[in-house]
């Protein structure tokens, strides 16, 4: 690189910074092809670069044998994480539309109002937080992540996503709502719910799920019942926020649970012990420190 | 289509004179729109680029135009020898041209070839490198570098 510098006609204007003169739809597309390390670090380098970085919306990205934007069709990968606040819908759309061949997706503390995941025949695990709606049409889909904590319900459209095996759901749901996402999932191995508000009653029924996991840390009313009906269940584990009553869970056809991990199951004490008959498998139970088992 | 023997003739800002065939001009977005527009039947005056720029560009619209047929791999082996040659002061007036001539693929080619050059150097490199004017007070830089902490850490 010193011989090229060296080489460069020595006018003083020539020593001029070249980078920060570039209109800066430019520097952002250089900005744009370097990895997700080196673009944050460029931010350091001037005020006009520190601009750039904080307007890019595209914060990973990786393509399987190019870099080149000409050749995005080849995106696996696509993971979005910045505030932008205008027209980024638009622009996300028409990204996703240039990528037949996405597999992940990840969007992070981005200002959309709508996602929408249709057209990706290989599209395999998807993360998305902090967006109202969400639409997804993909047979491929195996894991899911979704995360809303506003007050306002999330609009949450799967559709034949039947081959789903992995699916957390951290925000406000509605127990029918859980319960018709889990029938179109026959091969839903692990459920993870954190209800953001918490459900007075939930009816979890899946004949092949084998982790299941509440995290029933929200605020609002507790949840009187679960009711679990999964006969291939093996890992059971329920936790609530500190002061609250736990759930009674209900356990019918779960013959095969062998761990159960209880926290601040106060309440649940008496019930846990009468449906031990009924779990021939357990091995282990384990709870927390106010509870304990006879 | 007799029209794509039709010779478009380019004017850089040091006076040279070019003539080049209408099919490879047209990699060009913006000659492409001047011909729909029925503008491009004389000479077409371009006050930022010089011959030497010019030259390069239209080797490689010329490049791209005759490679159609050739594979993938070898028009991406192309693209690299042709800017692999180009040092960082004419990598920055291609970068000016191919943005005003809007010739997409080349703007991506040479916007990469930046990137590939800042990839894995630190700051101060970069800094020297492309002569860029740390504007920052000190305080100013640690308060970014604590933002981003993450990409600072260079363990890998």
């Amino acid at each position: 690189m010193e011989d090229m510098i060296s080489d460069l006609p020595s006018s003083s204007n020539e020593t001029s910074d070249r980078i920060s003169q570039l209109p800066e739809h430019i520097i952002l597309r250089i900005v744009f092809f370097l990895p997700a390390k080196d673009a944050a670090r460029s931010s350091i380098l001037s005020k006009t670069l520190l601009s750039v970085w904080k307007s890019l919306p595209i914060f990973s990205f990786s393509t399987d044998a190019t870099r080149s934007s000409a050749k995005r069709t080849c995106l696996k990968k696509m993971f979005l994480s910045m505030l932008m606040p205008t027209e980024m819908d638009q622009m996300l759309e028409n990204m996703l539309a240039n990528c037949p061949l996405l597999k992940n997706f990840s969007l992070k503390r981005c200002e959309v109002k709508h996602v929408k995941l249709v057209d990706h025949p290989k599209l395999n695990n998807v993360t998305i937080q902090g967006v109202p709606s969400i639409r997804i049409e993909a047979k491929s889909l195996k894991k899911f992540y979704c995360e809303y904590t506003r007050d306002k319900p999330l609009e949450l459209y799967l559709v034949s996503c039947e081959n789903l095996q992995v699916l957390n759901l951290r925000t406000r749901l509605t127990s029918e709502c859980i319960q018709e996402m889990v029938a179109k999932s026959p091969l839903l191995r692990t459920l993870i719910l954190s209800p953001y508000i918490s459900l007075e009653r939930l009816k979890i029924s899946s004949p092949s799920l084998v982790v299941l996991i509440i995290n029933a840390a929200g605020r609002g009313v507790d949840e009187k019942e679960i009711e679990i009906d999964a006969p291939n269940l093996e890992h059971y584990r329920y936790s609530v926020a500190k002061g609250k009553t736990a759930a009674t869970p209900i356990f019918i056809n779960t013959a095969r649970l062998q761990v159960a991990v209880l926290s601040k199951c106060l309440s649940a004490r008496e019930s846990v012990v009468y449906s031990l008959d009924e779990l021939p498998s357990l091995v282990r139970i384990q709870c927390s420190a106010d509870m304990c088992v006879a | 289509m007799a029209s794509t023997l039709k010779k478009i003739i380019l004017k850089s800002c040091d006076g040279k004179i070019l003539e080049v065939e209408e099919a490879v001009a047209v990699q060009s977005q913006m000659i492409k729109n001047m011909i729909e527009d029925d503008c491009a039947n004389e000479e077409i005056p371009l006050p930022d680029i010089t011959g030497e720029i010019l030259s390069m560009i239209i080797e490689y619209c010329k490049m791209h135009v005759d490679g159609e047929n050739n594979s993938n791999n070898e028009l991406i082996a192309r693209d690299a020898d042709f800017i692999t040659r180009v040092d960082l002061n004419t990598l920055y007036y291609l970068i000016v041209a191919a943005n005003f001539l809007n010739v997409k693929s080349l703007l991506d080619l040479t916007c990469q070839r930046v990137a590939d050059i800042i990839k894995g150097k630190s700051p101060e490199e970069i800094r020297l490198t492309f002569n860029i004017k740390n504007d920052f007070t000190p305080e100013e830089e640690e308060e970014i570098r604590k933002k981003n902490a993450w990409a600072f850490d260079y363990k890998d």
